[in-house]
């Protein structure tokens, strides 16, 4: 099997997996119970951890929050920030069009607390303007939550001009990290954010375990009640075994980074560059250099996601569609073909039958796995024309 | 491991019946939301005698289009 799907997980490191089994085997202490050496045990793991997280995005350790998923993170740090901007008055917040659904999501739910929100449009390469942000600011602006790097596109912000402005404005900055966050650095300070979004399944730790850094200074309401736990910020018992997974993992993507991210933009690049020579009817979507780097994306005309996606996983290739039923959010019941909400903001015609996929690459993929995909992707995609009814080859009857 | 589809839907989304198109067709129809849903194009050859001689699809869709049309077609 040839895994190209890591936007949507990653396969645990090794090295993750033999640190995590300790904490499910042996040192299956409560962290709260610190009193005889079995808690104090798991208490110091987390303690590790939280060093580890916190120098991979060059924060402070008591600046790391850790809960579950990159979802949790996401709504923690904008429905936990509610109180403290309604009492300031500041109930507008600013984000993208192409946000993931968690912030999204979170926000439409704030519209019945009274907030008002801008949705700021991208360009055809998934960046959004930096003057129609300063431009969106308003009196009452509280929050911009703006995502570092696109999982289905690939673009990577620039996130530090976001931050800048942000910081002039004296305007809470959100950064959903999850895609980016272990393949490329991330600089919290460099950032200009005050709360941002990491989850450790999608750099080779488990999942379970995601963080919210919370700049010094800041307070957050709990999304749920319970006891002291992350200073009662996210209350519960620690997930000890995933929380040690994540800390291992972001050890690991400190240390190996240069290399790693050097590996993977070759391999990307030789993709990008081949498939898009092979395959005549082929659109790239994000921006070619500032994109994650072992990322892939584009669209084709005349076929679809779906059947592209199913005729890999007869070839044992797995890869993911921001346009097939099978990725559609409305749930099994509601599937439809209909275009990602990225894919429509980036401009890709929703009116004309194509299909998308992404191919996100990690660090077990090989050159030869590339090459085999190169080998057997246009014969695929030549099948799925010929049984398009939009299709008709070059030079024949119309 | 079992994909998304039973074995006989993924039988004819690999190997799907009659697909192609017919260019003297007596008949075509196209079925479908043209604005990225599924759409099947269908083609139909009559002789004389009003009976169906040939039969050929095309379809954009995802695997399940691809297999019903096909499976659709052997009921002519």
């Amino acid at each position: 099997m040839i895994y190209m799907d890591n936007m949507a997980t990653t396969k645990p490191d090794d090295r993750v997996v033999e640190a995590m089994l300790k904490y499910l085997r042996d040192d299956y202490g409560n962290p709260s119970a610190h009193f005889y050496p079995l808690g104090r045990q798991a208490f110091e793991a987390i303690l590790k951890a939280r060093g580890n997280v916190a120098t991979l995005i060059n924060a402070e350790s008591d600046e790391i929050v850790f809960t579950s998923c990159g979802t949790e993170s996401n709504n923690l740090a904008i429905k936990g920030l509610v109180d403290n901007l309604i009492k300031k008055g500041k109930t507008h917040i600013i984000l993208s069009e192409i946000e993931h659904y968690s912030v999204q999501n979170c926000i439409i739910k704030l519209l019945n607390y009274g907030f008002t929100f801008t949705k700021l449009k991208v360009d055809n390469q998934g960046f959004i303007d930096l003057n129609e942000l300063k431009d969106s600011i308003k009196e009452e602006t509280g929050l911009v939550t703006i995502m570092h790097a696109n999982p289905e596109i690939g673009t990577i912000q620039e996130t530090s001009k976001i931050g800048e402005i942000c910081k002039e404005n004296n305007i809470l900055f959100h950064v959903d990290a999850v895609a980016s966050c272990g393949h490329v650095p991330i600089d919290v300070k460099n950032f200009n954010c005050d709360l941002l979004s990491i989850a450790a399944q999608n750099f080779y730790g488990p999942k379970g375990a995601a963080a919210l850094y919370v700049r010094k200074g800041i307070s957050l309401n709990p999304l749920f009640d319970g006891g002291f736990q992350e200073r009662g910020v996210r209350s519960g018992s620690e997930n000890v075994p995933a929380i040690v997974g994540m800390g291992v993992a972001s050890a690991i993507a400190k240390e190996e980074m240069a290399n790693y991210t050097e590996r993977m933009i070759l391999l990307r690049d030789k993709l990008i560059k081949e498939v898009g020579n092979q395959i005549e009817y082929l659109h790239f979507t994000g921006d070619l250099k500032k994109r994650l780097p072992g990322h892939v994306s584009f669209w084709i005309e005349y076929i679809e996601g779906e059947s592209i996606l199913l005729w890999l996983a007869l070839k044992d290739i797995c890869a993911a569609s921001g346009s097939a039923c099978s990725s559609n959010i409305m749930g099994e019941d509601e599937r439809d073909l209909k275009a990602s909400h990225v894919l429509s903001a980036i401009g890709v015609p929703s009116d004309i039958c194509a299909g998308s996929i992404n191919f996100s690459l990690s660090k077990y993929n090989s050159e030869d796995e590339v090459d085999y995909l190169l080998k057997i992707f246009p014969e695929l995609v030549e099948k799925l024309l010929e049984m398009s009814p939009f299709y008709e080859k070059r030079g024949g009857k119309n | 491991m079992k994909g998304p589809y039973s074995d006989k839907v993924m039988d004819h989304f690999m190997s799907p019946r009659n697909m192609g198109e017919i260019t003297d067709a007596d008949g075509v129809g196209l079925v479908g939301n043209p604005a990225c849903g599924d759409v099947m194009k269908l083609f139909l050859k009559i002789n004389d005698n009003g009976v169906v001689e040939d039969v050929k699809f095309k379809t954009f869709g995802c695997g399940a289009a691809i297999a019903s049309s096909s499976m659709a077609i052997l009921k002519i």
